[in-house]
């Protein structure tokens, strides 16, 4: 009974509040609103702003239920705002211990929600539930020992009456995880390891003991089809990143996606979009769940746009390989074969000397999320186009220290960087149209049911375009590099965009 | 004065969790250091510090601090206004390089020597090739040059060999760092060329050799075109004694009170 309670008060969605990461379990990031549309959207003004000196990073993507916004700052600080005049209500502040281990700054990306509860997870490693009314801390529990190269940077998915969260690391010779945990008690339900033991499935894929350094993080949010009950997460590069040599095999389930039942954690499948990955091609980009006719019959599809640069179309019920392409120029596989393996080009493996491959080692696109209008039926994903230099190197591993095996280099090779907003046909992954950006985007897309996607640029432009062709229909530029993704939510006063962007958070709406 | 507090406030933040001295000083960590330095630094600064284009590390006296912190810095989060870029390093990996950078200060040598008689024709040559049209210099505490279309030249001696800045009077396009590369624009009212301070998506801005900032949107202009040379004109015509005159200022030039 609790159970469907606690469902209940996470599904019962307003069309005003944006209650999960990518505001659906489906994971669309699409906003039912439609107030705001393609014809009027030039019209957006700056309805509030919220600024706090931070020196990271501000990756957060608010959570609003009930007209309260939640937000995240770097480090690890929880704050809410008033959604409807942005006026701060209480805030819960992290002392975080002096020596984090973490590749790529102190960042956090949001909190989720259920009922009177909040759940953070943390840069130590630990997941905090904190009282929606007040910030104080409810519980508080340590996934595993941080001093270790742990840390927890993603926001937590709540699937009935567990909260699912896994960890980063993989620059540090973890072993990956994702755990749930009780909403109520905080304690631990299941934990599925994304690098299998010895007697596990899967730890034949690497050589000798490799796998107790495997990584396979989790470090972005992931979906859940709850007719199936099946929990879907993407996994992220092998440990040490770009050395193959000491862990020889194809990794699992590094750089995959696993799908799990979400009361036991026990795997019903996977796949793995790059085995033996040497390029840091992680695969924790958000995955889409559509539901679509494919070849003449419905189908509970998967979709997404992986680091590698293919886009990928899965049977999500039981994993099979339906289709991939690329959707950024790709010079490291000469095709993706009948059972969605790469088949590999020569020459594309690190060297002393460096080689260039085609993605980028950040990819043909990150953990900046995608978006899914359900009404043009598009898929929207900022894409990198570019290349780096991968060279090899040593992988020495040290406790709770950097365990990447080698290294990149980008500054010789970005004379053609840039990169672009495309929206895909979600079944072929053709390219319908394109809105070119200068930089390569780290920010994530926003669709609405007012045929608008939302978008930002390196250089701090927020953008809207009209879904249906890519033409912009209005910009902004906020004075802060956009590393964040957009939501939508409605108050009193109509509905409002969100973004984070430098060191603010800046909400939108037609002022009236 | 409140802007003052923020910025001290912000750098009391980033330098909050760094440490005073560099623990990583072992045999084993000098050897690391080395590889790291040859991945990261060489391209630059040269296998000894003081032969490539980048500043000098032979030196016992850096230009942005010579403590273990503010050098980790250095090499962290990069230096403002220069070519030297941050690095995305672990916090090992990086006291490791120092470490080797502080063995190329012990093996500094004087690698942009000079006398005084030569420096002061040199002074009085760079006045009278124009020098000071496009580069500043401050002399005795006081900005004698207010160019803006090329590199400062305050501390040129202390972070530059001698061989290197007589390359860039004589050679002038030899190495060029992106950032000193002329700019052109084709627009509506004809070509406009600058410095580029700025380019996006939807905007370019150019500084012109008058010092004003154009704005410029990219609807209806061409492409920015970037020089693979430098703007400096190549003096290379000068007699040879001139140009070791020139040199030879340019070497005296240690951001001190000269």
């Amino acid at each position: 009974m609790k159970m469907l309670f606690l469902l209940a008060g996470c599904l019962a969605a307003q069309n005003n509040d944006w209650l999960h990461y990518s505001q659906n379990y489906q994971a669309h990031r699409h906003s039912p609103l439609q107030e705001i549309d393609a014809g009027n959207a030039g019209k957006l003004n700056l309805a509030w702003a919220y600024t706090a000196r931070m020196r990271e990073k501000f990756e957060t993507s608010p959570i609003v239920v009930d007209g309260v916004m939640y937000i995240t700052l770097p480090p690890n600080d929880v704050i809410a705002l008033d959604a409807e005049t942005g006026v701060k209500l209480w805030e819960y502040r992290r002392n975080l211990p002096p020596k984090i281990n973490v590749c790529c700054g102190q960042v956090n990306r949001g909190v989720a929600v259920a009922g009177d509860k909040l759940f953070l997870a943390t840069l130590d490693a630990h997941l905090v539930a904190l009282d929606r009314a007040n910030g104080r801390v409810v519980w508080d529990v340590e996934m595993t020992d941080y001093r270790l190269g742990y840390s927890a940077t993603h926001a937590p998915l709540v699937v009935k009456d567990k909260v699912i969260v896994g960890v980063a690391g993989g620059e540090y010779g973890i072993r990956g995880f994702l755990d749930a945990y009780g909403v109520g008690d905080g304690k631990r339900k299941w934990r599925f390891h994304t690098v299998p033991g010895p007697g596990e499935f899967g730890n034949e894929t690497w050589a000798g003991d490799s796998w107790r350094r495997g990584g396979a993080p989790i470090w972005i949010t992931g979906s859940y089809d709850p007719e199936l009950n099946l929990t879907y997460w993407g996994t992220g590069n092998p440990g040490p990143d770009w050395n193959g040599e000491v862990r020889k095999g194809d990794n699992l389930f590094s750089d995959s996606v696993v799908a799990l039942d979400a009361d036991t954690g026990e795997r019903k499948w996977h796949f793995q979009f790059t085995p033996h990955d040497v390029h840091d091609w992680d695969a924790t980009q958000i995955v889409v769940l559509i539901d679509k006719e494919f070849r003449g019959r419905m189908r509970k599809l998967l979709v997404t746009a992986n680091r590698n640069g293919f886009y990928y179309v899965l049977d999500r019920a039981t994993g099979e390989f339906l289709h991939a392409s690329a959707y950024v120029k790709q010079t490291w596989a000469k095709e993706i074969d009948a059972k969605g393996r790469p088949v590999r080009n020569a020459g594309i493996d690190p060297t002393p000397d460096g080689v260039r491959v085609y993605p980028q080692v950040a990819g043909g696109t990150n953990w900046n999320s995608p978006a899914f209008n359900p009404d043009t039926g598009l898929f929207y994903v900022a894409a990198r186009e570019g290349s780096s230099m991968y060279y090899t190197g040593e992988a020495v591993y040290r406790e709770g220290a950097r365990y990447q095996g080698s290294f990149f280099r980008n500054e010789d090779v970005m004379e053609d960087w840039h990169g672009a907003v495309r929206a895909l046909d979600p079944l072929s992954g053709k390219l319908q149209w394109e809105y070119k950006l200068f930089r390569a985007p780290w920010a994530g897309l926003l669709s609405t049911a007012g045929n608008l996607i939302f978008a930002g640029t390196e250089e701090g432009y927020f953008l809207a375009l009209d879904a249906r062709n890519g033409k912009e229909v209005w910009k902004r530029n906020l004075g802060g590099q956009i590393i964040a993704a957009p939501i939508s939510f409605g108050t009193a006063t109509g509905q409002k965009i969100a973004i984070a962007a430098g060191t603010g958070l800046f909400v939108f709406g037609l002022g009236k | 004065m409140r802007l003052l507090l923020l910025v001290v406030g912000s750098v009391a933040l980033l330098t909050a969790q760094i440490r005073e001295t560099n623990p990583f000083t072992s045999e084993k960590d000098l050897a690391e250091g080395k590889r790291f330095y040859r991945f990261y630094c060489i391209n630059c600064h040269g296998t000894d510090g003081a032969s490539g284009r980048g500043a000098r590390l032979a030196t016992k006296s850096h230009r942005v601090g010579n403590s273990d912190r503010e050098l980790y810095q250095s090499i962290a989060n990069g230096i403002a206004g220069s070519e030297m870029p941050g690095h995305w390093l672990d916090e090992d990996t990086i006291w490791k390089i120092l470490t080797f950078v502080r063995t190329l200060e012990g093996s500094a040598k004087e690698t942009c020597s000079f006398d005084e008689a030569a420096a002061e024709r040199g002074r009085k040559l760079v006045r009278a090739n124009g020098c000071l049209g496009c580069h500043s210099v401050r002399e005795g505490g006081e900005n004698v040059g207010s160019g803006r279309m090329g590199p400062d030249l305050s501390t040129m001696g202390a972070s530059r060999p001698r061989e290197h800045l007589k390359e860039s009077l004589v050679k002038p396009h030899a190495q060029v760092a992106e950032k000193w590369r002329m700019a052109s624009v084709s627009t509506a009212a004809g070509m406009k060329r600058g410095m580029l301070l700025n380019e996006d998506g939807y905007t370019i801005h150019l500084l012109e050799p008058d010092g004003r900032i154009v704005s410029l949107g990219k609807q209806g202009v061409g492409a920015v075109e970037r020089s693979r040379e430098s703007s400096m004109p190549a003096y290379d015509k000068l007699p040879a004694n001139q140009i070791e005159d020139m040199v030879s200022y340019l070497c005296s030039c240690r951001g001190g009170s000269r």
